[in-house]
């Protein structure tokens, strides 16, 4: 692997200040927002309204950090599956003679180097909420907490790519963003919510992610499954959207 | 680097490349030879087929049938090597708008040998970028980012630059800069392939040329070769040219007349001696007044609007 085009890669999207700030909104933003509305409303009225902070709330902001990271990993996805086709670089870049192969590989670690400090930031940030609006709940310990970070880590990364790979192979930014929420949004809890689909609900990535969730809660599938079946899914979600952006990158006219 | 373009004395060989997009072809079994060391012009009329042959030699997209080679090597089984060497700028260099100039190069240099980093400053200094390399290219006008292309390039240290249109959007200033800075580059050895639909550029700039129509390379040679491979022609400064016109309308040794400034252009059958000395005496005995008889230079411009409006008619 190329640390340069590696690097060139952190580059482009450090650069693109707007999209940084977004991702931050979705993520540390979406937590903060939480956790502080919350303690608002125990603060304006403690005996209603339990502290904001704690496990079970902090299982709450979870959730959200999962579906709001998931859509914010879409989006960085695909801007980064798109955006040397879109702006016409990645004619410039393949004339060079590098193979298209390497091009699109490099994006794969510089995209986990942008996004996983965005989504730790989040998660230190809700970490830190959870301790300072504890009050008198019960806190996680650093085990579940661990566990939960990498559960969160791994959800939101699989969707950066397969928003990534979708997006090589598409092409477009926004029918890419359009297609993926409609799968994560819809049709995809439509999907396993029919029973009459049985254990092939099992290849829903919703049904891998709810069953290597650390922790109960959330609405996010009924369909049990082992483990290695789970982790097999998952990989299968990564590798194949992965490698059929790689085989579009190589084939398509530039 | 003049020892490296002195290495292949052919830079771009192809040899009956084709490129067809379902029924239309838009490269036909294109013969093209450029030697190293020159500006060679690939003239064209738009829709000729000129980009689409750049882009299978760059392997933008592959070709149908047909061999080519790039800096001796063949393409595309070693076009990473090939193309190590060659800068290009097809149809008009993109950028990343957010990123500055300077954070472009870096992008591109990455994709380049590992000393290319170093060249990124030589280069933008060499396109006179250096003042403006770190402003974002979204505010950057459109002959800035033709520089910011070529320096580009440059970070290849390349033997061979090939320019599709390189001259599209600049202003005439930007033109002349741009005719100098290309005869820079082939006076430091390295060769220039650049493709045009303006005559005169490639007229002014180059020292080759091929001209293409339909996806067919109708010609190719010097400029010079090229502009004197038409049929044989005279101007002839005479008092009267009516007159003159009139009395060569049957001579056998004119194919076809007409008039210029202060006299006749000729385009001869025959062009011996002895035509031109006959037709010289034919109007003199018919009291036209002959003050000048000399070979009439035919422009580039000339022999392309007669090779390609040829080919239409052969369609």
């Amino acid at each position: 692997m190329n640390g340069r085009l590696i690097s060139a890669e952190v580059l482009r999207l450090r650069k693109s200040r707007a999209l940084v700030i977004w991702l931050t909104v979705l993520t540390t933003g979406a937590v903060t927002a939480f956790f502080l509305i919350a303690q608002g409303f125990h603060i304006n009225n403690s005996a209603q309204n339990g502290p904001a902070g704690g496990a079970v709330n902090f299982r709450h902001a979870l959730m959200i950090l999962s579906i709001l990271g998931s859509v914010a990993a879409t989006i960085l996805g695909t801007n980064v599956g798109t955006s040397d086709v879109t702006s016409g670089v990645f004619r410039d870049l393949v004339v060079t003679g590098i193979s298209r192969l390497r091009l699109y590989l490099a994006r794969v670690p510089g995209l986990l180097a942008v996004w996983l400090p965005i989504i730790l930031l989040a998660y230190v940030v809700a970490t830190v909420f959870n301790f300072a609006f504890a009050g008198n709940l019960r806190t996680l310990g650093a085990t579940a907490i661990i566990k939960d970070g990498l559960w969160v880590v791994a959800v939101t990364s699989i969707a950066l790519m397969v928003a990534m790979g979708l997006a090589a192979l598409i092409g477009s930014r926004g029918i890419t963003i359009g297609i993926l929420l409609g799968w994560q949004l819809a049709i995809s809890p439509l999907l396993g919510a029919i029973s009459v689909l049985g254990v092939t609900r099992e290849v829903l990535l919703e049904s891998a992610t709810a069953r290597v969730q650390p922790f109960t809660g959330g609405d996010r599938g009924t369909i049990t499954m082992s483990l290695i079946a789970a982790i097999v899914v998952l990989l299968c979600w990564v590798a194949v959207p992965l490698a059929i952006g790689a085989w579009r990158t190589t084939t398509r006219d530039a | 680097m003049a020892e490296a373009a002195q290495g292949h004395s052919l830079v771009i060989e192809t040899s009956g490349l084709t490129k067809r997009f379902g029924e239309r072809t838009a490269v036909d079994h294109a013969d093209l030879q450029v030697p190293a060391g020159v500006a060679f012009g690939f003239l064209g009329p738009n829709g000729a087929g000129k980009t689409t042959l750049i882009r299978v030699l760059l392997g933008l997209t592959a070709a149908t049938e047909g061999e080519m080679k790039i800096l001796g090597m063949p393409v595309p089984a070693r076009r990473h090597e090939a193309l190590a060497r060659v800068g290009a700028i097809v149809e008009e260099p993109r950028f990343h708008g957010h990123l500055t100039g300077r954070e472009n190069l870096v992008v591109a240099a990455a994709c380049r040998d590992a000393a290319a980093e170093s060249r990124i400053g030589p280069s933008l200094e060499r396109v006179g970028l250096t003042d403006r390399a770190d402003e974002r290219v979204k505010s950057y006008s459109m002959g800035m980012r033709q520089r910011l292309g070529i320096a580009r390039c440059l970070l290849a240290d390349p033997e061979l630059l090939i320019l599709d249109e390189p001259t599209n959007g600049l202003d005439p200033a930007g033109i002349i800069e741009f005719r100098e800075f290309v005869r820079s580059i082939v006076d430091d050895g390295r060769t220039v392939f650049l493709s045009s639909h303006l005559l005169d550029e490639v007229e002014k700039i180059c020292d080759m040329a091929a001209i293409v129509d339909h996806g067919k390379i109708l010609m190719a040679g010097t400029v010079a070769e090229i502009a004197a491979g038409g049929q044989p022609t005279i101007s002839v400064g005479v008092d009267d040219p009516t007159l003159a016109e009139r009395v060569l309308l049957d001579h056998p040794a004119v194919a076809e007349s007409g008039e210029i400034a202060g006299g006749l252009r000729l385009v001869l059958a025959d062009s011996s001696n002895a035509a031109v000395a006959d037709i010289t005496r034919k109007l003199v005995e018919a009291g036209v007044g002959v003050y000048r008889v000399e070979p009439a230079r035919v422009t580039l411009e000339e022999r392309f609007l007669e090779v390609t409006s040829r080919l239409g008619t052969d369609e």
